[in-house]
């Protein structure tokens, strides 16, 4: 493709999202919760495809369709077996997040358990971790845009000019008007998307195979292989289990389980939320299978999407081009506004408990600058395979999963189990990524999750909860039965609720 | 959900999710094995997420 055409694209694309997130600054109002998670005002739709667009990433259209290329059925199985755990999760937490952050006004996942557990310092290590952990990850999302303009152009706008546009334009989003900007923009990119990639596969399946039958005949006939299930267990659950608890232990999207409006928004959060994941899950793995068939062969399977994007007309190229742009650009936007976040609320707070507001919002922008020009390094470095690049940041995050269900279900939960299981839980999951080590063929994500819900269990049990731990979880729970979102099992309570505030 | 009735189905789903590629149809080569049945088995998952939640805010 001519390099004038991905120019126009990027730039056409860009003119669109800026005037969406200068539409959202006029919205904006003062503070630090409206900076952060736009103030708890999100309609559903608006919610749902920023969870959406902050969750699928450059990752579906680059990553997972190489996975397909080079793996098979098993790519589809991994993804969709994550989609299956994080509907569960959001029907499980979602209302307990949104209950308990507008109780007490939480604007990071972390002050949460800072709250529930009475330590700050829980909130400070939860910060930490997802530091060391996301800066990788939302790097990945550069690093997919590089190797999507460098390959679709053949190399004349290198690598490092992509990522530059793309943390450019992330970084402003998010500068400007923070969540709402970031949402908005997000929304729209999510039905940039959604409509990009229908239209490409579509095209593609007719251009290259006369009809739907017709991919499923020649893919029986061609590549037999990646149509039965050949992934080892170690590496299934090594893969698919940091995904199957991302709803809760990544930052960027369980903080949008703050967002929205009403339990109305919350319930449709979810639903456009799934229904999203399910379509695009299933796009981006038949495109992995028509590259197999149309461009097999290739060294490099996160080069079968620009590859194929070089076999369509130059008008469908530049409409998929934007799909993944989107992709990329509203992850890596999300990302960095958590983090600032976890950076102002977590830690800075921690040290400074007398800011300000407004000396907040402040502090969230300078974080933003540090964290892109972090990521555009990491980026320069082109560290390994995307998917396993991703799945070693979800792998360290899963340390958070025990502390983070046992605030909500677990009475005996205390600050001493969360502190070392998150602390040593994820020491030994990085340290056994970065040394590669993998005992007995299983995952570290599998034994540093195991280790850490040995430890956070053994160390709660030897330590004193907090005196209100019964209190809040029979209030959140009372919660739930009066307004419906536990179904079964709920006893139908008398007198009042406590508190009218929702 | 409460807390054990979302243990229950998490295990109940995992075990399906699993069992079902690695012991019977793994081994065939067509779309219409393992990639329609992880397809089908999600949007089941997806229809009960959208009936579940129907009642929500419905205060009783």
């Amino acid at each position: 493709m001519k390099p004038l055409y991905v120019w126009i694209a990027m730039i056409g694309w860009t003119v669109i999202a800026l005037w969406i997130a200068a539409a959202a600054r006029r919205k904006m109002r003062p503070g630090a919760s409206e900076f952060f998670i736009g103030g708890r005002r999100m309609a559903g739709f608006v919610s749902g495809m920023t969870y959406a667009a902050t969750t699928y990433s450059a990752f579906m259209l680059v990553g997972l369709v190489g996975l397909t290329y080079r793996s098979g059925v098993g790519a589809l199985g991994f993804e969709m077996t994550y989609l299956i755990f994080t509907v569960l999760l959001l029907l499980t937490f979602g209302p307990r997040f949104w209950i308990v952050g507008n109780w007490y006004g939480h604007i990071t996942p972390p002050e949460l358990l800072a709250h529930r557990y009475h330590s700050q310092w829980v909130a400070v290590i939860a910060a930490a971790i997802s530091f060391f952990m996301l800066i990788p990850y939302a790097a990945v999302q550069l690093m997919g845009m590089g190797f999507l303009v460098d390959g679709i152009t053949g190399g004349q706008i290198p690598f490092m000019v992509g990522v530059l546009i793309m943390a450019g334009l992330s970084g402003f989003s998010a500068l400007y008007a923070g969540m709402r900007s970031v949402a908005w923009t997000d929304a729209f990119q999510a039905v940039t998307m959604m409509a990009t990639s229908i239209i490409a596969l579509l095209f593609t399946i007719y251009h290259f195979f006369g009809s739907p039958a017709m991919l499923a005949a020649t893919a029986a006939e061609k590549t037999p292989e990646l149509l039965k299930f050949t992934w080892s267990p170690g590496l299934f659950i090594g893969l698919t289990l940091p995904w199957a608890f991302f709803a809760l232990t990544n930052p960027q999207v369980s903080q949008r389980m703050y967002i929205p409006d009403s339990i109305v928004s919350l319930r449709r959060m979810v639903i456009y939320f799934s229904v999203f994941g399910f379509l695009y899950t299933i796009i981006s793995t038949l495109f992995g299978l028509e590259a197999a068939i149309v461009i097999p062969g290739l060294e490099n399977p996160d080069k079968a999407m620009p590859h194929l994007l070089g076999r369509v007309p130059v008008s469908l190229g530049v409409i998929l081009f934007v799909g993944i742009f989107a992709a990329a650009t509203s992850t890596l936007g999300s990302i960095i506004l958590t983090l600032s976040s976890l950076f102002a609320r977590d830690i800075a707070k921690h040290f400074y408990p007398g800011i300000e507001d407004n000396t907040e919002r402040w502090l969230g922008r300078v974080v933003i600058l540090c964290l892109l020009a972090a990521c555009i390094v990491f980026a320069w470095f082109q560290p390994g395979l995307i998917t396993v690049i991703s799945s070693m940041a979800s792998g360290g995050l899963l340390v958070m999963a025990p502390a983070i269900v046992g605030a909500f279900f677990w009475r005996r939960a205390t600050a001493a189990g969360a502190l070392t299981s998150m602390g040593l839980g994820g020491i030994l999951t990085a340290v056994m990524y970065l040394a590669d080590i993998y005992p007995l063929g299983w995952w570290p994500s599998v034994w540093g999750g195991a280790f850490t819900l040995v430890l956070f269990a053994g160390v709660s049990l030897i330590t004193t909860p907090p005196e209100d731990a019964d209190r809040f979880i029979a209030a959140v729970e009372q919660e739930l039965v009066d307004w419906r979102f536990r179904v079964w099992g709920a006893k139908k309570r008398t007198g009042t609720p406590k508190r009218n505030h929702i | 959900m409460r807390g054990l009735h979302f243990l229950v189905i998490l295990v109940i789903i995992t075990a399906i999710d699993l069992l079902v590629p690695y012991f019977f149809i793994g081994g065939i080569a067509s779309l219409g094995a393992s990639y329609l049945f992880w397809t089908v088995l999600t949007l089941a998952v997806i229809v009960f997420a959208v009936i579940y939640t129907s009642q929500w805010g419905r205060r009783s």
